[in-house]
């Protein structure tokens, strides 16, 4: 069985959730009830190994879906998320269940991500085809109005740009959220964030007016 | 081009509202605003795409969480600080017993040569024996058996050993806990301080314990090793055990076994005979040839194969530097060590794709088949493509078919447009 429930990126509703319905799947039982959850990650603090990984199961999918947004292949995403993973037991203490769990985690995944793409970033791999994001049914008509995959324009740019724009508009985070995320004051975030914007702007620019670049793999 | 007024007003208001500057319009507009030229809808797109998508990056869940629960198992944390208690308690004691050899060395050893020089000294060296019904003041080197040569005197060949008492033969050892010297005591736990120490408990059991490893002698027919190596060699049917954590392993007859403590786990190896290793109320008899290791040594052990991930990093990143036949070695290791990892599921496709751009368009019709043979994945598209490209430099008699199943199977995809001109 498969739940949907609404992404609720960086604990506030995104300018485009109303319309988007950014969807994420969740296991069965997942559903928020801060009571359960804070006694649940209290079993975790008393060294409970199986609901440690109860609580790794349940925080998986928001774990996932911020890891393979912000690394770039799937070697990367997979040691982002197991490292977030690991944050997320360390931190259980601190879940007060004062909010969802979800929203718990993904504030703690995310400055994990972003720690470990900074962490790698010297030794970042380019994007290969195989990495390339595919859309899903759903999303397929909106790719297909791109003149090249989005991937190959969010790798035009340098890797805080891309993260910053990813947190913005794919994870919907605000602006001071991301300068806490990426240890960065704000306005150099939203310095980041113009920066990509205009980037790619010029990308698709050019693209639309001599034709997308040859990709080397074609 | 001229831009159209709406969309340069689309921009300007979809920017503000990204960077929270004044200006943003009604969310409603933003969203439903159909743009009039080509670059406002790719661009809205592409915002959009960034919303809406979420790229198919592979991630294997289950050993992301397996491999969360092992770094955070907490058991395993309170090991790391019992290693470093111990790591730091070490370096203390060898700085103790640096000051006792240079004390030694200015006061000289006196007649007496090696062993055990008094009772107030701290370090045992070879020739000392002790029984524990005596306590620290009955060992003299008067009392023990002649020192014999490291690693050369079998316990069987003194006599006057008792089945109780204890005999160093080679190496030294020092006390630690109570400050006597425990390493001939049952009593407190002791430090192989030089060489290899080799003991013997009576003409049945000889143990040699490596330079650094920490013991403790529980009673006459036990040892718990703290940490270190031991090998154990049990020659007649007396009990005797080797204790390692909640693990214990005990001979009743002739056999020959190490057991490797380090950090968090140990590892068990039988070379002769079958001692029995009892863990929490369970017994195994390990027979020779065996070895059997904890959990957290299997981890270590498993860690210590290069992987597959690594591997892939390591291709990739030749591959950006454009060394393309080296990529290609690499892929095809990491293929070979790893074929059912979901790096080697990606490196094939990769590996394809090398292979086209070298001019060798059979090797990569190969490698895109073998992807495809194992079912649908992430990379199905792309490694279906990639066969299309191979049979047409191959100038294959199927890639008009394989082109008609390609534009059936994906009538939308990425590469579509591309193969439907080569079907033209």
């Amino acid at each position: 069985m498969v739940f949907f429930i609404h992404f609720e990126p960086c604990g506030a509703t995104p300018w485009w959730a109303f319309s988007m319905g950014t969807t994420l799947r969740a296991r069965p039982g997942s559903t928020s009830d801060p009571k359960r959850d804070l006694a649940l990650t209290r079993r975790v603090v008393d060294g409970d190994r199986s609901a440690a990984q109860r609580l790794a199961s349940r925080l998986m999918p928001t774990v996932r879906a911020v890891a393979v947004r912000l690394t770039r292949n799937s070697a990367d995403a997979q040691d982002a998320a197991q490292e977030a993973l690991v944050e997320l037991l360390r931190s259980a203490s601190n879940y007060r269940g004062d909010g969802s769990l979800e929203g718990w985690a993904q504030r703690i995944a995310m400055r994990s991500v972003a720690r470990w793409m900074r962490r790698h970033a010297k030794g970042a791999v380019p994007t290969e085809v195989g990495d390339e994001v595919r859309a899903d049914s759903a999303s397929t008509f909106v790719i297909d109005r791109l003149p090249r995959p989005l991937e190959t324009y969010l790798g035009e740019l340098a890797e805080p740009q891309r993260t910053a724009l990813i947190l913005r508009c794919s994870l919907g985070c605000t602006l001071p959220e991301i300068a806490e995320i990426t240890d960065s004051p704000v306005p150099t975030v939203k310095s980041r964030v113009g920066r990509a914007l205009a980037i790619i702007r010029g990308s698709i620019r050019r693209d639309v007016r001599f034709g997308p670049r040859k990709q080397a793999q074609a | 081009m001229t831009l159209h007024l709406d969309d340069a007003r689309w921009r300007a208001a979809n920017t503000a509202r990204l960077l929270d500057e004044p200006g943003a319009v009604d969310p409603a507009w933003l969203r439903d605003y159909a743009p009039h030229d080509a670059e406002t809808a790719a661009e809205k797109a592409l915002l959009d795409a960034l919303a809406r998508t979420e790229p198919a990056v592979q991630i294997d869940e289950a050993a992301a969480i397996a491999g969360a629960l092992e770094q955070w198992d907490p058991s395993g944390l309170h090991a790391e600080i019992r290693r470093r208690r111990w790591a730091k308690r070490a370096v203390i004691v060898t700085g103790l017993l640096a000051v006792g050899v240079a004390a030694g060395l200015v006061l000289g050893v006196g007649p007496r040569g090696l062993g055990i020089k008094n009772e107030d000294d701290h370090i045992a060296q070879a020739g000392a024996v002790s029984s524990p019904s005596d306590e620290a003041s009955a060992v003299t080197p008067e009392a023990a058996p002649a020192p014999a040569a490291p690693g050369s005197t079998p316990a069987s060949e003194q006599p006057d050993a008792s089945a109780s008492s204890w005999a160093v033969h080679s190496g030294a050892v020092v006390a630690e806990a109570d400050g006597t010297p425990t390493a001939l005591l049952p009593r407190g736990v002791a430090l192989v301080a030089a060489g290899e120490l080799c003991t013997s408990s009576g003409p049945q059991t000889e143990i040699c314990l490596q330079d650094g490893s920490r013991f403790e002698l529980v009673d006459g027919d036990q040892l718990e090793l703290l940490r270190g190596r031991a090998h154990v060699r049990n020659r007649g049917e007396r009990s005797f055990s080797v204790q390692v954590d909640d693990m214990k392993v005990e001979a009743k007859g002739p056999a020959v076994y190490v057991i490797e403590r380090e950090m968090a786990g140990w590892s068990l190896t039988v070379e002769e005979g079958a001692p029995v290793m009892h863990t929490k109320g369970s017994h195994t008899t390990v027979q020779a040839g065996q070895t059997l290791m904890d959990k957290a040594t299997r981890g270590r052990a498993r860690r210590s194969v290069p992987d597959p991930r690594e591997r892939l990093a390591a291709a990739r990143s030749r591959r950006a530097a454009g060394d393309r036949k080296g990529a290609a070695k690499l892929y095809e290791a990491l293929i070979a060590a790893s074929p059912r990892s979901s790096a080697a599921r990606v490196a094939t496709v990769s590996l394809g794709q090398l292979y086209l751009e070298l001019g060798r368009p059979k090797k990569a019709r190969a490698a895109f088949e073998r992807y495809l043979a194992r079912g649908a994945g992430t990379l199905s598209e792309d490694a279906a493509f990639g066969r299309l490209r191979a049979l047409r430099a191959l100038g294959a008699s199927s890639f008009q078919a394989a082109v008609a199943k390609f534009l059936a199977r994906y009538p939308d995809g990425a590469y579509t447009s591309r193969v439907r001109r080569w079907a033209e």
